[in-house]
């Protein structure tokens, strides 16, 4: 998996834990970059350290305790989780870095900051390096903000239906 | 509603109003487990340090009881150590929240408890 914009990591540890939780077989053979664009986010993500007010954002107390050792100044992402995420710069408007191709690549909440001409450019990109069948994560309501898709991507049905 | 600071009852008895629910305060845990005797209730909000009682104490106390057993617990702590979390939920409570905390984060934690809005 790919997690772009992973800013200081909330998004791709979180993930790592609910794959954890949910599907435990999947997590024994897990395997997710996180890129960022800045330095500064990618090193405050590889530390993994959390304040109280970052964790009040949603993480419930028995995940804390499960997923999260002490640290200097707050909580630290515990090294089983930890080890399947990676971190990488990268540059969404530059071609993917690695050369194997994701089943899921995730860029939420991040093409709004894009003008179209760039958005276009970022999904193709995104495009080369998915694996077939695999899908593009996109922020809830954020979509292709309007403008058609580009070539090679059509709209799944949300996985929730899909389930049903 | 459970804290020996009056501002903080304050705040918390508003926020939990906002979100429909009818607030009892207690200034200890004492008062706390006496409110308890004279009605019922679906959550507990408490804050650990406190006088006479504390939020430890008092979680140790309602779950000490079986009719109290449903009844949800959320501390509220400004230690923001996970020694502290480790021992609320060790004596039974259901989720910790850290202080300062925002007015949304309250909320969803709340609502995460008691279900729904």
């Amino acid at each position: 998996m790919l997690s772009t914009a992973c800013s200081y990591g909330q998004e791709v540890y979180s993930l790592a834990m609910l794959i954890a939780e949910k599907w435990p077989e999947t997590f024994a053979k897990l395997d997710i970059v996180a890129s960022d664009v800045s330095e500064g986010a990618l090193a405050r993500a590889r530390a993994g350290v959390y304040t109280s007010l970052e964790v009040n954002r949603g993480l419930v107390a028995a995940r804390l305790l499960r997923y999260f050792d002490k640290a200097e100044g707050g909580f630290r992402v515990k090294p089983n989780i930890a080890k399947v995420v990676s971190f990488s710069s990268h540059n969404l408007l530059e071609p993917l870095p690695s050369q194997r191709p994701f089943d899921i690549i995730l860029c939420r909440n991040v093409l709004i900051y894009f003008g179209d001409a760039d958005r276009r450019k970022v999904l193709a990109h995104l495009l080369k390096g998915l694996a077939p069948h695999g899908f593009v994560g996109l922020g809830a309501g954020e979509l292709y903000l309007g403008a058609p898709l580009p070539g090679g991507f059509y709209e799944r049905p949300k996985l929730s239906q899909e389930r049903k | 509603m459970v804290d020996d600071s009056s501002v903080m009852r304050r705040i918390h008895q508003k926020a939990l109003e906002q979100l429909g629910h009818q607030v009892t305060t207690a200034e200890d845990g004492e008062q706390a487990v006496q409110a308890l005797q004279g009605a019922s209730f679906d959550l507990i909000v408490t804050d650990l340090h406190m006088p006479v009682m504390d939020g430890l104490q008092l979680i140790s106390a309602v779950r000490g009881r079986l009719a109290l057993a449903q009844i949800k617990i959320l501390m509220v702590t400004s230690d923001g150590v996970l020694d502290v979390v480790q021992s609320a939920i060790s004596a039974g409570a259901d989720d910790v929240l850290h202080k300062p905390f925002s007015a949304a984060d309250f909320a969803e934690r709340i609502k995460g408890l008691c279900g729904g809005g």
